[in-house]
């Protein structure tokens, strides 16, 4: 009888000191996950702001101007876009003339 | 001693077994108070556990009602992902008069902190006799800080939301804007009010962004150079009609409605109805072609004046010739548009009219959306006088969209403001045919070429359009002002995409040769903005000077022959 008592009572202040401890963490862990959120929610009201910043920066009107300060940048022409057969055969041209040059390459008129 | 060691007596066994007796009741006595407490135990231990386990969770969920408000109403982004309109979260300033210590001292703190509001009005507000009453709506952090640390009784601040557009005026047409308390009040942030608030992912909308600055900047431009009162501008994209770019000037600051005029929030683009001119010939060549009443090398003679009703109508650049439709279309000939149409009579006309979409209100994603003026009774009168573009007022959205399917192969689809996935194109309805619209690409080619609109004429685009320049109605009568359209498209051996351009009142001045026609104030603005927007909407340039076809060279011999 006495031992079944004495099990019971280490058994419970076991029980007890063992769900205090859980209790804690999970009180704690809690307390954690709020301060977490808060912040994701802090930083997503952060990103949000500067995206609009961003957007707000990036307007066209602005970036034209500082560019005229400060780059000098001109709108893309149309005979600045060329065809990639046509820079294929740009190449080559020049690689025949350079072969011509080191004299690998006979030209018709002979020299 | 003795007499105790004596076996128990009677009297003795008696008390032994009265003993036993209260023993038993003893027990039983023992075991119910045993069983009661501990099960009063258990209660209490149970409940103890649950408290310490369970109640964490309820506590959370009130602690964090607080930090846990969302964002209510979604972003909208242009078809690249750049943000047009977005939600910030601020705070607002409001007080409890009933709280307010000294209202007088109270508002001159205020009044200090916040130069934009008056002593007078904040005292009054916090004097009255309600229980609320908002000081300013969307602080600044700054000014949130600054009041907060005034510690003033009676003053409160309530987290709200304020709806950002970080582009200003630039989509103030397409996006519209939202009121204080963040309800839509026009434009895409009314259409879509429900849903942006519904739905937290961004609304994806068709809109360019860069091109959409080109094509503002460029007829702002021209406006002021010609000092002209209005502009609007359109680019869709031909196959899908999707609307890329939109503009009407003047425009307004989302952020400052109060302070707008009225007709600057008028979006010309969808509200406003015109009587469109010659642009309206595009219509009434590919309907009289795909009618099959006019084939393209029908000749009218042109050289005479027509009489519709009490009005002599004339050429506005006179040929004394017997024209085929090219020369008609280049010279843009009001009577052969008008010979055109009693070829293909009053019902064919109107019901082609009707497949363009042109006798009803668009469908389309805003609320400005105007229903265009039909005449009542539809008589030959009407339909002569509707084929060169008086007579019918529409919208320049409904002409743009109208004018998209006569050259994407014949196919009219609901114009959008909202991005279409790759590969949910809306199947359409097909109003002309596949040759019909290539004889439009060559004849719309043309006109830039050789006729009214080449100073749209861009080197590498092969653009084609039609201008058209349409004298005002003021007060019930034509004026001598006009609005002057162009409405183009390019590369027009397979079209990409269509430009509308759109001045109103122009004055004629040196730049122009003193004219305030389409050829001269809005075909520059489309070169322009072709010129400086192909390259970002992907249109490769061509090499060649001038495009050509087969059937373009045919329309070109022809249609140059008698004059050159």
């Amino acid at each position: 009888m006495k031992l079944v008592t004495f099990i019971f009572v280490i058994g419970s202040i076991l029980f007890g000191v063992v769900l205090f401890q859980v209790k804690y963490r999970v009180s704690s862990l809690e307390s954690q996950l709020q301060v977490v959120e808060k912040k994701i929610a802090d930083n997503q009201e952060i990103i949000k702001v500067c995206q609009a910043e961003w957007s707000y920066l990036t307007q066209p009107d602005r970036l034209q101007k500082l560019s005229d300060q400060f780059l000098g940048l001109k709108p893309l022409l149309h005979n600045q876009v060329v065809d990639l057969y046509e820079v294929m055969r740009v190449v080559e041209e020049e690689n025949l003339v350079q072969a011509v040059l080191q004299g690998h390459v006979v030209s018709g008129e002979g020299s | 001693m003795k007499e105790l060691r004596n076996p128990p007596s009677a009297l003795n066994a008696n008390r032994v077994k009265k003993a036993a007796v209260s023993d038993d009741m003893a027990k039983t006595r023992l075991t119910i108070v045993m069983v009661g407490f501990i099960v009063a135990f258990l209660v209490i231990g149970g409940r103890l556990g649950q408290l310490m386990l369970l109640s964490p969770e309820d506590e959370s969920e009130f602690v964090n009602a607080g930090i846990k408000e969302e964002i209510a109403r979604a972003d909208i982004v242009d078809r690249n992902g750049v943000i047009l309109a977005t939600s910030l979260v601020t705070q607002s300033l409001y007080v409890n008069p009933k709280n307010v210590i000294s209202p007088e001292i109270t508002a001159k703190q205020l009044a200090q902190v916040l130069p934009d509001l008056k002593y007078e009005t904040v005292l009054t507000k916090l004097k009255s006799q309600q229980g609320f009453a908002w000081i300013k709506r969307n602080l600044t952090p700054q000014q949130q800080s600054a009041v907060y640390e005034m510690g003033l009784p009676g003053i409160g601040f309530q987290r709200e939301e304020k709806r950002v557009y970080p582009h200003g005026s630039l989509f103030s047409h397409v996006l519209g804007c939202t009121n204080v308390d963040n309800k839509g009040v026009s434009g895409i942030e009314k259409y879509f009010d429900e849903a942006l608030i519904s739905d937290k992912s961004p609304l994806e909308l068709s809109i360019d962004m860069r091109v959409q600055h080109i094509l503002k900047s460029e007829i702002q431009e021209k406006m002021k150079q010609f000092k002209a009162i209005g502009g609007a501008g359109l680019i869709m994209k031909v196959d899908t009609s999707e609307v890329v770019a939109m503009c009407s000037l003047p425009d307004y600051n989302p952020h400052e409605i109060a302070k707008t005029a009225p007709e600057n929030m008028f979006n010309m683009v969808t509200s406003g109805v015109y009587e469109v001119g010659s642009s309206m010939k595009i219509l009434t060549t590919a309907l009289a072609l795909e009618s099959g009443a006019v084939k393209i090398n029908s000749r009218f003679d042109i050289s005479e004046p027509i009489r519709v009703g009490r009005f002599k109508i004339r050429d506005y650049h006179p040929k004394k010739i017997v024209a085929d439709i090219p020369q008609i279309f280049l010279h843009s000939s009001n009577i052969g548009m008008i010979h055109m149409v009693k070829a293909v009579g009053v019902p064919a006309h109107q019901d082609y009219l009707k497949k363009f979409g042109l006798l009803q209100a668009p469908i389309l994603e805003l609320p400005e959306v105007g229903a265009p003026i039909v005449p009542g009774e539809w008589k030959e009168l009407n339909s002569m006088s509707m084929a060169y573009g008086y007579g019918i007022c529409i919208s320049p959205m409904q002409i743009s969209n109208a004018v998209c399917s006569t050259i994407n192969g014949g196919i009219l689809r609901r114009p959008t403001l909202l991005k279409i996935k790759e590969g949910h194109k809306d199947p359409g309805i097909r109003v002309v045919s596949e040759k019909t619209s290539h004889t439009m690409r060559n004849l719309l080619r043309l006109v830039v070429q050789h006729g009214t609109g080449r100073n749209a004429k861009a080197m590498g685009y092969d653009i084609g359009g039609k201008t058209g320049t349409a004298e005002k109605v003021v007060n019930g009568k034509y004026s001598r002002d006009n609005i002057v359209t162009f409405i183009s498209a390019f590369p027009m051996s397979d079209p990409k995409y269509l430009v509308m351009v759109m001045v109103d009142k122009p004055k004629g001045n040196k730049d122009s040769h003193g004219f305030a026609t389409a050829g001269w104030i809005a075909a520059p603005i489309v070169k322009n903005v072709v010129a400086r927007s192909a390259s970002m909407l992907g249109v490769t340039p061509i090499e060649e000077e001038e495009a050509t076809s087969p059937e373009y060279e045919i329309f070109k011999a022809n249609a140059l022959v008698e004059h050159h």
